[in-house]
């Protein structure tokens, strides 16, 4: 249990790659973070440099205050879960369990105490004497996490360490793992390229993208107030709703134009409402969530403002109804459109909406959607900073 | 599908009938009387068998009594084949190898003592002590040097693999005239120490290549979960990685055994007297007399025999290797 601190880490290669590009960022004793980001943004660059099993071009890594620069990955008192588990093929269960106290010249009794412990915390005691190979999935993913646990790290880092299990399995051990992680406050560092699961389980979510920190907070945060496009879009399932805007002002109160239609926007108090001044009459980038996109007839939205479609697409859920609207709008492609999921046939722009299966919009209606402006996000087009 | 399934069988039994033939012709001719071998119409059964071949190829006392020769070696046989077979069942079974490994110098010292044994035999014993040390040498060499190669994948290490691989390519006889001035001048001609020597340069290109095909294999990750549980890079390397290398280990060593145990080439020139097996058998051959046939016939079941018992006890790895790192690296 300590802090960790990343000052400046970058790592860069021969090629001129840069896989890290200055991260800086610290964790509090006992914190879980989530670091997030689409393959190849460096998130598993940064933890092998946390590791030690590859050296930083520059910047430090610091452990309860220490600079480890320099520290073999044996002497810096971390565990660490690989995504393909990297379990030892030719020892039993017991024994791949067993190996980091063996290592540290722990007397046979104690140790045998030690696995049989972790074994009962992770329901392994009955499939010691077993080889890896004669195990499930979600066995062997519990014996790399065994090994993990045995001794109790200053530092816990695990990279992807469910994306090879099944959806039904994964969803099951994010919560073990958090209750583990719970117990025994180990400060952990957990690398996904799943949003949810980095949502689910971190007590703070950084997202990185091409080696550059783009926002770290907690989930509510990263959420709620996403600082640019990319975060935007990257978290939340379905992603947000992306349209081209204009921004107009007339006194105190602003609105945007989208397409032929207009919305009021509030500006909550305190907010750096100066941004969004500055950039009266230029174009912007809009995003609402899907979930806050309502079907006004069965949940009435007060103080809402409304915006109209034709809906293309009708999918119920059960629990929900999705909805694919098309609008009078540009959609929003920037700069990230490769990463986009959005395929639409016709070239028109689609919103996604998640209203209450109630709803009785059918395929081929006009509907009018209801959102509460507080739930609007607004970006200039340019920068894909957020405006709020 | 039955036809095809007969066709492929019968084809397949044509091949092996005409593999295993000369084997089998060799292995009458050990057992005939010289006046069988050399009758005009060839004698296919029905004759007289004698073991007086073995007798004379592997004893210069001839009034030895083969049956106490074969007791013994098919005692021996036993006993090292049931260590193996429980030593394989065993989660440590090191000492039990160590002991099937004893067994058989037991045997080898045994057979050297109670009898007048020849100088083949003497050659036998430097083939056994030159392919194991040819044997320990090379796959320690080529455990480091593959994994190196295969770690590292620098401009430096394509080009020493290249080159391994150029010096490999290069035919026997270029080096074996350097090798025989070198012996001289280290004053090690005749000893099995130079042979040994000359066999491991010999094949360190190979090993290397093989064992690298096999590192190739074992994920990166392992060694380093290894170090994050705490080991150094040699206790990873030891302790996690080499386990899990013992079939390309095992096929490479019987790569190395089947060319160390076959050598002829070097053997011939660096050791003048201190032969082993096969160049034993070619003293044999070389007469026209129909006396010698029946000798050599013994000799070349004799020499066999081993290689053969040795690979049926590995096949398993050998395909393995064979499937895995040779063809496919």
């Amino acid at each position: 249990m300590a802090t960790l601190e990343l000052d400046r880490l970058t790592k860069s290669f021969g090629d001129g790659f840069v896989a890290l590009d200055s991260l800086s960022l610290s964790l509090a004793s006992g914190e879980f973070l989530a670091l997030v980001g689409p393959s190849g943004c460096g998130k598993s660059t940064a933890l092998r440099l946390v590791a030690g099993l590859e050296t930083a071009s520059s910047g430090e890594v610091r452990l309860a205050g220490k600079p480890l620069t320099g520290v073999a990955p044996r002497d810096r008192d971390m565990s660490m879960v690989f995504q393909n588990y990297a379990l030892y093929p030719q020892m039993t269960v017991f024994q791949n369990i067993e190996f980091p106290l063996k290592l540290r010249k722990m007397p046979k009794d104690k140790r045998v105490a030690e696995v049989h412990r972790v074994a009962e915390l992770l329901q392994l005691m009955t499939q010691l004497e077993k080889k890896p190979a004669q195990l499930s999935g979600g066995q062997r993913q519990r014996v790399a996490m065994g090994r993990a646990l045995i001794r109790q790290p200053q530092l816990s880092l695990m990279d992807e360490p469910l994306s090879n299990l099944d959806a039904q399995l994964r969803v099951q051990m994010r919560g073990d793992i958090r209750a583990l992680q719970r117990e025994f406050r180990t400060t952990t560092v957990y690398v996904t390229h799943d949003q949810t699961e980095a949502m689910t389980m971190g007590d703070r979510v950084a997202v990185l993208r091409d080696g550059r920190l783009q926002q770290m907070g907690s989930p509510e945060e990263v959420f709620g107030r996403p600082k640019n496009l990319f975060v935007a879009r990257f978290i939340g399932s379905p992603s947000m709703n992306l349209v081209y805007g204009q921004l107009e002002q007339s006194g105190e109160e602003n609105s945007l134009r989208i397409g032929s239609q207009s919305i009021k926007l509030i500006t909550q108090p305190g907010n750096q409402s100066g941004r969004l001044r500055s950039h009266a009459g230029r174009r912007v980038v809009v995003g609402i969530r899907p979930h806050y996109l309502k079907d006004p007839i069965v949940t009435p939205v007060p103080n809402g403002e409304v915006i109209q479609g034709v809906v293309r697409l009708r999918e119920s859920l059960g629990t929900e109804t999705v909805l694919h609207i098309a609008v009078d709008a540009e959609r929003f492609g920037g700069k990230t459109s490769s990463e986009s999921e959005e395929v639409t046939l016709a070239n028109e722009t689609r919103l996604i909406a998640c209203v209450d299966p109630a709803s009785r919009a059918q395929e081929g209606e006009t509907v009018r959607l209801a959102m509460e402006p507080s739930r609007l996000h607004v970006f200039d087009a340019e920068t894909e900073e957020s405006l709020l | 599908m039955v036809a095809g399934r007969v066709t492929l069988h019968s084809a397949l039994a044509i091949v092996v009938v005409w593999s295993v033939l000369p084997l089998l012709w060799t292995f009458q001719t050990s057992i005939k009387f010289t006046r069988d071998v050399a009758a005009r119409e060839p004698v296919l059964w029905g004759y007289d068998t004698t073991a007086a071949a073995y007798r004379a190829y592997w004893f210069d006392d001839q009034s030895t009594n083969m049956w106490q020769v074969l007791m013994v070696v098919v005692l021996s046989t036993l006993i090292v084949g049931g260590l193996l077979m429980v030593a394989r069942r065993m989660r440590r079974p090191a000492y039990l190898n160590t002991l099937a490994i004893a067994a058989i110098v037991a045997t080898l010292v045994y057979v050297d003592m109670r009898w007048e044994t020849s100088d083949q035999f003497e050659f036998f014993i430097n083939s056994i002590i030159v392919t194991a040390a040819t044997i320990c040498v090379s796959i320690s060499i080529g455990l480091l040097g593959g994994y190196g190669l295969a770690r590292y994948s620098g401009k430096s290490g394509a080009v020493i693999l290249i080159s391994a691989l150029a010096f490999r390519a290069l035919p026997r006889f270029a080096f074996v005239l350097p090798f025989f001035i070198i012996a001289k001048s280290l004053g090690l001609l005749d000893s099995r120490a130079i042979i040994v020597l000359a066999l491991v340069a010999v094949n360190q290109p190979f090993t290397i290549w093989m064992l690298r095909t096999f590192f190739l294999e074992v994920p990166k990750e392992l060694e380093e979960a290894a170090m994050m549980d705490g080991a150094t890079r040699l206790q990873a390397f030891v302790r996690v990685v080499i386990p899990t290398m013992k079939p390309g280990i095992i096929a490479t060593s019987l790569f190395t055994l089947l060319l160390a145990y076959n050598e002829f080439l070097f053997v011939r020139v660096l050791a003048p007297t201190n032969w082993t097996l096969p160049v034993g058998i070619v003293a044999l051959a070389g007469g026209e007399s129909s006396k010698g046939i029946t000798e050599a016939a013994a000799a070349a079941i004799s020499i066999t025999l081993p290689i053969v018992i040795v690979i049926i006890m590995f096949q398993k790895h050998l395909v393995k290797g064979l499937g895995s790192g040779a063809v496919k690296g």
